[in-house]
């Protein structure tokens, strides 16, 4: 395992591009498109103002970095650095902006959510879409790009209206049976769109692409209700986390569910791994040994947060760390905030809020839980590997840590001072993955698929 | 009894006298006279009788004693006058046989007395046991009510509580209700707010947005460099009815893909698991039938097999066209036949472990002893074989060595080699069995001869006895004198002997040879014989001989493995497949089975 040099970064801003060639990161208002092979860098652009969003469009052709402050969004070639665009929402301000799935459109939404602009690049042509809904994910795309799902509020009332991409036509537009939508997410094979219900209503309506209601689920009243949702790459189960810590099943036959993972904070079962870190305490020597002035200069003594972790198998019968969330504040740090499957569909991890420092990962194949990783601090974002059923976690210190099948590694990040990863992405190729600091960011080259598991075995030479 | 038994001591019998003396007293002097006679001669009893007659008043003391024991039934103390001026006398004779009656009485009621007391005191401590148990029940009884009432008042009390309770619960029910209702009221408001605020919100919104187009904003504007080409290459189309239609049309055909799709893959699900039922069915009818043939008769098995299977090739054609229909009459066909079958073995399962949940209750421990024999058996056996394979082994290895020494470059030859050698195990294992077979043949024939042996000698030993009784018959015809019976014994043991020369070296050593239960027989078929001398020779011959072969069935047993045995090894040196088989490995095991 290697790492590149540390490079500058701000807003968390560093990106691959689709085709997996390059890699683009904003510093401050500058933005930088490396080579991911050499990490030469290949264009820099200037926009107006600090970069607040960066986004590569599908095609690997264009740029596209918005400042939501000014309410502008710049567009840059990567074939044609001369060319440029940019877009001046003006007064109707901006809070967010998007590529379209043929990266010839920008569908920019405007302060309020008053409305959706969708600027072409190829025509002079501007679209607006009235009343797009304020919720947490109110827009999706079909995964072939085709169609594009999108929330809206009128009358008090939720809808959904179906657009064709291509040209931007209203396919389907129907009433949802929700209090207050909150998301929409189409199914990878773009036939199903799964719409869930607000925090206070235990509620997901699967909606064909033609705009029937194929099936609604509730698994219970009352209390707080559905957190996050993911689809199995697959399409074969859309799992549901919500707010009482348990993740649900549905199957993609009868949409019903299939099974329910609880996330107890004690594990019992003798069947589940329980990786554990734990703080490596340097060997007595070691510590005389760095004291000569001669090798203190060359390697800082780290402090106590950046110190050596490696895993150990805890016996099983093992609780772990629970966090006891405020009852009386709004977003309570409980349930199931975190899903994804990975790439193959056998694998599905999970974090528990109140139970942050611990990852689940469950074998869909078996419906069982199959590993929990616990960690030493409180998990910031797991991703799997695209190709494999890999999973790379970061938990906001100097390590970033990969868990696959056959084991899990703890791996330091080298450089001098601190190197806090705040999140992570992987290339698409899952060799190599980019370790995103608050200022900082190094990409981080794995051993080629072949010999993982020799990387693997040399564990101890790692951490 | 213990309590009496501590009770009698000496002081606690001069109380009951006392006690006795005191009851008496009042009654009569008489008694009190009594009961002071048998007290050894004290002042006071001096003194009393003193006191009672003195020299004056003899008479009238004697007077008094004959009236009173006359009173008491007594003969008169006086004689009985002669005449009536006569004086009365003095009867002395009569006075010492009313003292000695008296005596007696008195040594009668003492005794009584004694027994009474006893009694007395026995009832004494039971009447103090039982007022003690008495007190003790009374104490229990009173615990108990006691007890009684604390648990009624807890009883009560609780009552109390769980009224309390309920009451608590009613409230609580009602506060909850209550509380319910106040949510719906404030969900209800919230959302009517929220609704009033919404709508206020997006009339704001339309006229901002009103405001924001209105303004003709300037800034709203894209300023590009140049317009770039579409993705696909393609220019765009205006929006018509046509791209909606076709819009349509393309959303229908993803959805009927998808469903496509999914149908195939249920079709291939579906498929897998006929398939799998099919292959079900036909394990449970190829491990049913023969399992029901079992019990009644074996030889059926592989038939009945044969026959399920012959009807399953026959209905499997058509079977397999109607896979594909998926026809419901077929699918309940199946799954009837399927459960059907499965019903049956589920029985047979229960069954079976029935048979084996009995077994296991009943035949445990006399099972366990002789499996453990068993087992010592077993466990020696298969040591044996161990030694023998590992034996076999090392000069296979031996060989395999001597064979790669000569020619370890050819590895085809010595797969061959090792061929051979499983091919001259196999052969030489065949040999053995018949051999095996062959030797308990001839042990069956060595039996058979020797039971012709023990016939023979018999029916010679019978046709001997006949021809002595003919002889003795004859002797007795000339000879006219009555002889004892014991010397005619002796006469014919002693012609038999002289008559058969040949015979007679066998007959002895058959004779030393005899346990004494066959030696006893003899001696008693010969007294038989002789005592039926005068009945007809024929007879008595077959009856000697019957009688003999009662015995001979002992005899028979305990004669043959020493007698025979030389012959037996001999016979057997000289068959061919014995010297065939007598390898040194196997010579040991087969000693044994000769044995």
């Amino acid at each position: 395992m290697n790492f590149s040099e540390v490079f500058k970064l701000s807003s968390l801003l560093c990106k691959f591009s689709p085709d997996g060639k390059y890699l683009a990161s904003c510093v401050q208002y500058r933005l930088v498109v490396r080579d991911v092979s050499t990490l030469q860098i290949l264009q820099l652009y200037t926009c107006l103002d600090q970069v607040q969003h960066m986004e590569w469009s599908a095609d690997s052709l264009f740029i596209l970095c918005a400042m939501y402050k000014r309410g502008l969004v710049q567009v840059w070639s990567l074939e044609q650095p001369e060319w440029h665009c940019k877009i001046d929402e003006g007064s109707a301000g901006l809070v967010a902006s998007c590529w379209s799935p043929d990266g010839r459109h920008i569908l920019n939404t405007t302060e309020f959510h008053l409305r959706v602009t969708v600027w072409s690049l190829c025509t002079k042509s501007v679209s607006y879409i009235k009343y797009p809904k304020a919720c947490q994910q109110g827009m999706a795309f079909t995964r072939d790009g085709r169609y594009m799902a999108l929330a809206e509020r009128r009358d008090c009332k939720d809808f959904v209206s179906i657009f064709v991409c291509s040209d931007w036509q209203l396919l389907r537009h129907f009433d949802t049976d929700t209090q207050d939508l909150a998301g929409v997410e189409w199914a990878p094979n773009g036939c199903v769109l799964a719409v869930w219900d607000s925090c206070l209503e235990y509620k997901v309506l699967l909606y064909s692409l033609d705009g029937r209601l194929l099936s609604v689920y509730s698994a219970y009243e009352w209390s707080l209700g559905i957190k996050s949702v993911a689809w199995s790459p697959s399409s074969q189960f859309l799992a549901i986390g919500s707010y009482d810590g348990k993740v649900r099943l549905l199957n993609h036959v009868t949409w019903k569910m299939t099974t329910e993972f609880g996330h107890p904070a004690a594990i019992s079962n003798p069947k589940t791994v329980v990786y554990r870190e734990v703080e490596k305490s340097p060997p007595p020597g070691l510590g005389h040994l760095s004291l000569p002035p001669s090798r203190a200069g060359a390697r800082p003594l780290t402090n106590a947060a950046a110190s050596e972790s490696k895993y150990e198998v805890a016996s099983v019968p093992i609780s772990l760390q629970t966090l006891k969330p405020a009852a009386d504040r709004a977003n309570p740090r409980m349930g199931v905030g975190m899903l994804a499957f990975s790439p193959d569909s056998y694998f599905l991890a999970t974090r528990n809020d109140n139970i942050p420092n611990a990852v689940w990962v469950w074998d869909i194949q078996k419906l069982r839980l199959f590993v929990v990783l616990e960690q030493l601090c409180p998990v910031r974002s797991f991703q799997w590997d695209p190709q494999q059923p890999r999973l790379a976690i970061c938990t906001g210190g100097n390590k970033v840590y990969l868990w696959s099948p056959a084991g899990c590694v703890s791996v330091q990040v080298p450089g001098e001072g601190d190197f806090p990863v705040l999140a992570l992405c992987w290339h698409s190729s899952g060799d190599s993955l980019a370790l995103l600091g608050k200022d900082h960011f190094c990409l981080c080259f794995l051993e080629t698929s072949k010999d993982v598991g020799a990387a693997f075995g040399r564990r101890d030479s790692c951490t | 009894m213990g309590d009496w038994m501590t009770v009698t001591d000496p002081e606690s019998q001069n109380i009951s006298l006392y006690t006795s003396e005191t009851k008496m007293s009042p009654s009569s002097l008489y008694s009190q006279q009594v009961l002071c006679s048998s007290i050894p001669l004290s002042k006071n009893v001096h003194s009393f009788f003193s006191a009672f007659c003195t020299e004056e008043n003899i008479e009238q003391s004697i007077s008094y004693l004959d009236q009173e024991l006359t009173t008491f039934g007594f003969p008169s103390l006086y004689e009985e006058p002669k005449s009536k001026e006569a004086k009365k006398e003095l009867n002395i004779v009569a006075v010492l046989n009313c003292m000695n009656e008296l005596l007696v009485l008195q040594r009668k009621n003492l005794l009584a007395q004694e027994n009474v007391e006893t009694q007395n005191l026995k009832l004494g401590s039971d009447m103090d046991h039982l007022q003690s148990c008495y007190a003790k029940l009374k104490e229990q009884l009173e615990a108990s009510r006691r007890e009684i009432i604390g648990l009624q008042e807890r009883d009560r009390q609780l009552q109390c509580k769980n009224r309390n309770l309920h009451q608590l619960l009613k409230n609580e029910k009602d506060e909850v209700q209550k509380l319910q209702n106040i949510i719906a009221s404030r969900a209800t408001q919230y959302n009517h707010d929220m609704k009033r605020k919404e709508r206020e919100y997006n009339k704001l919104k339309e006229r901002l947005h009103q405001l924001v187009m209105n303004k003709k904003d300037k800034k709203i504007a894209m300023d590009v460099l140049n317009y770039v080409g579409r993705a696909d290459g393609k220019r765009g189309s205006w929006r018509t009815g046509k791209t909606e239609a076709r819009n349509e049309d393309e959303m229908y055909k993803i959805l009927l893909n998808d469903y496509e799709y999914r149908q195939k893959q249920i079709l291939m699900e579906n498929a897998e698991l006929k398939k799998v039922l099919q292959q079900m069915k036909k394990e449970m009818i190829s491990l049913l039938s023969p399992q029901k043939k079992t019990p009644r008769e074996r030889a059926d098995e592989s038939t009945g097999a044969v026959i399920s299977d012959v009807e399953e090739d026959g209905g499997e054609l058509s079977r397999e066209s109607m896979w594909d229909l998926s026809c419901e009459t077929v699918r309940e066909q199946l799954t009837n036949s399927i459960r059907k079958q499965w019903r049956i073995l589920k029985s047979h399962v229960e069954k079976l472990d029935n048979q084996v949940s009995k077994v296991n209750l009943e035949g445990f421990n006399d099972e366990d002893v002789i499996s453990r024999q068993d087992h010592e058996q077993e466990t020696e056996k298969l040591e044996l074989e161990i030694q023998q394979c590992k034996e076999m082994i090392k000069t296979q290895q031996q060989l395999l060595q001597q064979q790669l020494a000569t020619a370890c470059d050819d590895d085809t030859t010595s797969l061959l080699r090792d061929c051979y050698l499983l091919e001259e195990k196999e052969r030489l294992k065949e040999e053995w069995s018949l051999f095996k077979e062959q030797k308990k043949n001839f042990e069956r024939e060595r039996r058979s001869f020797t039971e012709a042996a023990i016939r023979l000698g018999l029916e010679r030993k019978a046709f001997e006895e006949e021809r002595a009784s003919w002889l003795k018959q004859q002797f007795l015809n000339m000879t006219t004198f009555d002889h004892p019976n014991s010397e005619n014994v002796k006469l014919f043991s002693a012609f038999s002997g002289s008559s058969d020369q040949d015979n007679l070296p066998v007959h002895s050593k058959q004779r030393q040879k005899k346990p004494p239960s066959t030696s006893n027989g003899s001696p008693v078929c010969t007294s038989k014989m002789t005592k039926s001398l005068p009945a007809s020779p024929t007879l008595d011959s077959c009856q000697t001989r019957s009688c003999v072969s009662e015995h001979s069935s002992v005899s028979v047993l305990t004669v043959t493995p020493e007698e025979m045995k030389p012959d037996q090894v001999g016979r057997e040196c000289t068959s061919q497949t014995w010297s065939v088989v007598s390898r040194p490995g196997a010579q040991p095991g087969c000693s044994v089975d000769a044995l």
